[in-house]
Parts: C-alpha cells; structure tokens; sequence
C-alpha cells in the first residue's frame, strides 16, 4: 500500500504534498493504474491529519483524472502520466544546462543559482502559469 | 450548515477585569477548529464557557442549539472536553475511570473506550498516576470520545507531551473526526501543531476576536505586498502589519475579494499560515480594528 | 454516583471504619473494669437511695477519684475530632478537586455539577453520620457507669454521647466544603474549617448551652460540703443535673457576705453533720441553679439542631455559590 509523508516545514500546504505526492508516485512508476491509494481513515491514521485535508487531495487528484473513488471501495489510480517524451525532455536539459554555465561564468555561486531558480518558479506559479 | 456553536455577545468578567469581552462566532458543524492566541489571551476561557464550566457574564453559547451556559445534562452530554494536563483521578484506575464515565454519562461507548486503549496497548488495571504523560492524555481523550460527543474540545491538548505522544493524540482525534464527523475545537499556541489538522481558525487576542474563518478562505484573504521603502508611513485599509527593512518593505493586508492594483515596482506574495498568526498576534493593541 | 462516591471516598470510609474499631477496641475493654468497680463498689444502690449515708459518700468519692478523671480526659483527646473528621473529609469534597485540576473532568461528564455535589454531600454526609453515631455508641456505653454519678451534661459526656457528636462533626464537614469552595486548596481548607469549627463550639459549649431553657433554682438546707465540686453531695435524687450555680444564701435569699463565708470555712467541725447543723442556725440555705439532668434530650436536640442547622445553612451557601459560580 502507497505510504503518504507529510513535512510539516516545507511551507506547501498538507493536501497539495499529497497530491505532489502521487503525481511524483506516478511519474516515477511506483504507482501505477489500478492501484489503491490509503482510505482516508488509514491516511489520517498514518498522517495524524485532518481527514478533510485527504478527502481534498483526493478531490484534485480525481480532479486531474489521476484517481477515480469507487464508493465503498476506496480510490484508485485510474491514469498514469507519461514520462517525459524523450525528445523534448534532452532538450530542456540542454538549455538548462546552457543556463547554469551561463549562471557559474557570470559568477553566481550554488546558492544563489538555486536561489534563482526558486524565486522564478514561484514567481511563476504565482501569476498561474505553473 | 447548522453551526456546532453559536457564540453571540459573549463576556465574561472577573471582578473589574473583562477575561472575553462581545465574542461572537459561528463555527461550522464537521470542522477542526484552532483556537490561536497568545497565553492569557481568554482560550481557556473560552473553552471553559463552552463546555459549561463558567457562566458567561454577559451574551449566550450554543452548541448545536443547547444552551451551554445552562450547564444541563443534555448540554454537557454532547460536549467532550480534554481539559489543560488532562486531569485524571490519579488514584483511580484506567477501568475505574472508564466505570466513572459510565456512571455519569447519558450516553457511554464503553466498547469504543476499551478498544481505542486496547490499541494503544495501555493497560485498564493500571493506575492513572502510574501511566506516562502521553497514556493519560490519551485515556483523558477516550473518556470525553466514548460520551458520543457532537463537539470535541481540547484545550492545550498537545502541551507537555512528547513529540511520538503528540502525534499519537492528534491521530486519534483525527480518527475521531474521520470516523464519526464529530466538530473539534482546540486552542494551542503552538501554530505548527494546527497546520496539518485544522481547517479553520480563531484568532484570540486581549479578550476579543481578532480574526474567524476557514483557514483557506484567511490566506486567500490577505496578501503580502512588497515595494520599494519611501519616507511616508504607509496607509491603506485593510493593513494588518508593516515591517520595514533598509530598502524595502512588507505589507501584510486583508484584500477581500478584489486584488489591489499594485505599481509595478511591487511584488504581491501569498502569506503563510504561520506568518499570518503572527502578524495579528503581533499588531499592537491600538491598531485593532 | 453513588459508586463514584464510593471510589473517592472508600479510604476515608475505611479510615473511619478503622477508627471505630480501635476505639471500641480500647474503650469496651477498659468499660469493662469500670462497670466492675462500680457494681463492687455498690455505687448503683447509693445512688438508688437519694443521698445515701456516710457509707455511700466515701464509695463515691472512690468511685469518681478512680474513674472520672479518665472518663473527662475522654472529652479533652476526642472534643477535636469531630472538628477534625469533619474539615478533613469535607474539604476532601472540592478543594481536593480544584488542587488536582479534576473539577474539569468531573463537571464536564452529563451530571450538572450542582446534582454532583448534592449526592456526594448526601452519601458522605450519611457516612459521617453512621461512623459518628457508633462512635458516640462506645462512648455513652464507655460512660455510662460514670454518667450515672456524674450526670450526662459533664462536658466529656454532653459532647460525645447522644446527638452532638454527629452534630458538630457535620457541622464541620459543611465548613470544609465551602471552605474547599473558596480557597481551592485542600490543607488551607482544612486549617479554615477547623478553626471555624471551634470559633462556633467553644462558646456553645461554654456559653450558650446553658440557656437553652430557663434553669431551675431551687433552696435545699445547707451543707458544708457544697463547694467539693463533682464529688459533692448530689442535691436532687438520682442522676446528677448539670449544676450551674450554687451557693449560701441568708433567709431573705441573698448570698452571704465573703466574710462569713470565710468565717465558715475556717471554722473546724467535728463532722459534715456538725457543720450542717452550723448553718441552720445561721439560717442559711443553700441556693441551687441548675438544669435538670432529664433535661439532657432536649439539650441535646436544641445543639444538635443548631448544628445540623447551621451545616445546612453552609452546605445551601456551598451549592448556590457553585451553580452561580463564575470561575
């Protein structure tokens, strides 16, 4: 059975790293479709959270297409995301890569190339694009 | 929804000083309620008025339409309360303190108590004083359960225990609340202790309400703006708190709905659940409303 | 409730019981010595013959000088501890409650917390009543012999035998809990109720019992021998009353002047019926005020009523405070 984590400093509300969660399990074939995710019982039981914060992970997800609740049952994985397609994910590494040569030349040191990146991605998902 | 409680003009006084002063809320039934404010701020106060230990001096409390501060059977009945240190008769047994509960209850699960301890393997023959801080906190939770209550409230719950007990407790509230729907009200001045398990917030701050609402609605509610520093005192509505630093400066503001048109030197961030406490239970006392 | 009283209460229960035992334990086996001397000494006969002759007078004395002294210590160690028992287990009802934070508990299960104390007041109440009643059971059969010289209005008997003992003991129970009430901690609790205890019944004792009713007084012919205290002639047949007063008085029935009281007492007589003799020539009488020793019910339903009473008033304040209670 598919075990939820929670950190409690990572500042992400708690339902959103659920759902993080599973679309990483996903991505990384740890969860695959016919799966099923915790009931929320046993996820509150393990997690010591608000049921409420379960059931709206679950709502996203089923949301998305991800799961599907069947009634009585319990939530199961219904889709699985495709990896990254080949072609374009050696693309983007390219010009990352690209990036961060760019960052060390100008003179950026580890902590504040990553500073960089977070406060983009942030600032990104703030205005929705992300 | 019918509200689990509903809380018009409340006070109370003690003596010449005013520990609540026109309290009033309406707390939705199947919520996990925080209680936040700073000690002395009037929490326990407030829990005791609710469950019937104080009478209020002034305004009424309902829960779901019972007149708390009448302190009736009926009323208490639907009330389980873990006080501060969960109290427990120390002298008494966990099965005598399971047979109190049944002797003064009207209504008693005594199958739930014993399988909720049974579980966490805490023996009923053993005396209360003998079990450890986490064991009587928890048998102190399975006594105010096993009454079938429609509200749980829990003051300080998580005080003086360990971090293991604390997540042992907040997990059977939470079961509570997964299996039975029951409403949970409980203070802390812990903020990271709510996070995970509250879906709605009471700011509680010298006596009066500061802030009451579900938390998603708060944060969608409140912004942090930040701007180049000017010489002016900033002044807009809604300004919850100003912390200004060499060059810059951050606003924390209430919104509404409507986002401010912002100049395009400023930068509008959502603001952290923490960081939002903090900020009203900061604000100095004349800048409150 | 009733068994959750129970559990709360059984070790003081038990200490009560405990205490019962040994005291019987001590006091029938010691009665039992003095029930002998006083069939041995034919003390039963002389009082059955009003004031008997010489004869009776020295087997009295006897009797009194052997037994009454330890009979009266009896008052001396036991007057405190209704006071004791009372404050102890009263305070025990709330204060102990506040001390442990349990008042948050108990009031918060679905019985309101005024019923809660009501049935514990009740229940613990009628334990104090049971153990205080076989107390004053061993005592007045511990006693009785010397009751029957004496009379039962002697202080170590008027306040252990009969009612009063359960009297004062609820009286102070009733003070313990509304001093638990008011002060939430157990030991200053008990401190409190226990000197409001003796406050209320050292001058009941030594100031209003005796007007409860009017005393009778009475003009019987003299004797020198009125000043002997316990041991002095009885001045009615039977049980001794509770003397109040006594004295010579002259014809027209005021005391006499100190100085023919010390001319009297100086003046050596060949016997007591020499001396009697003296001051019926005088003309003297010897005045009596007192309250009849078959006066003792009604005595004791007066201070018992005063005290259950006033242990009502205290327990109806205790209730009302906490149902309007603010903290």
């Amino acid at each position: 059975m598919f075990q939820f984590r929670l950190d409690g400093s990572s500042g992400v509300p708690a339902y959103l790293q659920l759902v993080q969660q599973v679309r990483q399990a996903l991505l990384l074939g740890y969860l695959r479709s016919g799966d099923q995710l915790p009931t929320v019982k046993e996820a509150v039981a393990s997690l010591a959270i608000n049921p409420n914060t379960v059931v709206k992970a679950y709502r996203q997800l089923e949301n998305e297409g991800m799961v599907t609740a069947r009634p009585g049952q319990g939530t199961f994985i219904t889709a699985t995301i495709e990896p990254v397609a080949p072609g374009p994910h050696a693309r983007l590494r390219r010009s990352l890569e690209q990036w961060v040569r760019d960052a060390y030349t100008a003179g950026l040191d580890d902590d504040m190339v990553t500073a960089m990146f977070a406060t983009v991605r942030t600032e990104l998902r703030a205005e929705g694009v992300a | 929804m019918k509200p689990a409680l509903a809380i018009k003009g409340l006070g109370l006084r003690y003596g010449r000083t005013w520990a609540l002063r026109d309290c009033s809320l309406r707390l939705p039934a199947g919520s996990v309620i925080a209680l936040v404010g700073p000690n002395g701020a009037g929490k326990s106060t407030l829990l005791q008025l609710i469950t019937g230990l104080l009478r209020p001096t002034e305004g009424t409390v309902e829960v779901f339409g019972q007149d708390a501060g009448a302190g009736s059977a009926e009323a208490l009945a639907q009330v389980g309360f873990v006080a501060q240190e969960h109290p427990l008769y120390q002298g008494f047994s966990v099965s005598d303190l399971l047979r109190m509960g049944r002797g003064l209850n009207l209504h008693w699960d005594r199958y739930l108590a014993e399988r909720r301890l049974g579980e966490l393997g805490i023996p009923l023959a053993k005396r209360a004083g003998s079990l450890s801080g986490g064991q009587q906190a928890q048998v102190a939770l399975a006594l105010a359960l096993a009454k079938r209550p429609a509200l749980l409230v829990l003051d300080e719950p998580l005080a003086n225990l360990d971090p293991i007990a604390r997540r042992d407790f907040m997990r059977a509230v939470m079961t509570a609340v997964a299996e039975d729907q029951i409403t949970v009200l409980m203070s802390s001045h812990v903020i990271a202790d709510l996070e995970a398990v509250c879906d709605w917030l009471v700011l509680l701050k010298d006596g009066t309400v500061q802030l009451a609402g579900a938390i998603d609605d708060v944060l969608d509610g409140h912004r942090m703006l930040t701007g180049p520093r000017t010489g002016a005192e900033p002044s807009m509505p809604g300004l919850v708190r100003v912390t200004h630093s060499e060059r810059h400066i951050d606003l924390l503001v209430r919104t509404g709905p409507d986002r401010p048109d912002l100049h395009p030197t400023w930068r509008s961030q959502p603001v952290g659940l923490e960081e939002l406490i903090l900020a009203y239970l900061e604000r100095p006392r004349e800048t409150v409303r | 409730m009733i068994w959750f009283t129970w559990r709360q209460h059984r070790a003081q229960a038990f200490a009560g019981l405990t205490l019962v035992a040994l005291t019987a334990l001590t006091f029938l086996s010691y009665g039992h010595v003095i029930r002998g001397a006083y069939v041995d000494d034919g003390v039963g006969p002389c009082l059955r013959q009003d004031t008997g002759g010489d004869h009776c007078q020295s087997a009295m004395t006897a009797f009194m000088d052997r037994f009454n002294g330890i009979a009266n210590h009896l008052s001396t160690w036991f007057s405190p501890l209704p006071g004791l028992i009372g404050a102890i287990v009263g305070a025990s009802l709330l204060a102990r409650e506040y001390e442990q934070g349990t008042w948050r508990l108990a009031w918060t299960q679905a019985v309101p917390r005024v019923r809660w104390l009501t049935i514990k007041i009740l229940l613990v109440g009628a334990g104090i009543v049971a153990v205080t009643a076989a107390l004053s059971a061993v005592f007045t059969w511990f006693r009785g012999p010397v009751d029957q010289v004496s009379g039962r209005f002697a202080p170590g008997a008027f306040d252990l035998e009969g009612l009063s003992l359960t009297g004062y003991t609820l009286f102070a129970f009733a003070a313990g809990v509304l001093a638990g009430l008011l002060l939430r901690r157990t030991v200053p609790a008990i401190v409190t109720a226990f000197a409001a205890f003796m406050a209320v019944r050292l001058p009941v004792e030594f100031w209003l019992r005796q007007h409860y009713r009017a005393p009778v007084t009475r003009l019987l012919p003299p004797t020198v021998n009125y000043s002997r205290g316990p041991r002095s002639v009885p001045t009615t047949p039977g049980t001794r009353p509770w003397v109040l007063d006594q004295g010579l008085v002259d014809k027209s029935g005021h005391p006499i002047s100190p100085a023919l009281a010390e001319q009297i007492s100086r003046r050596a007589f060949g016997g007591t019926a020499e001396g009697d003799a003296h001051l019926r020539e005088l003309g003297l009488h010897l005045k009596v005020v007192y309250q009849p020793a078959d006066r003792f019910w009604t005595f004791q339903i007066i201070e018992a009523a005063l005290f259950v009473g006033l242990a009502a008033a205290l327990l109806g304040t205790t209730l009302w405070l906490l149902h309007r209670r603010s903290s």
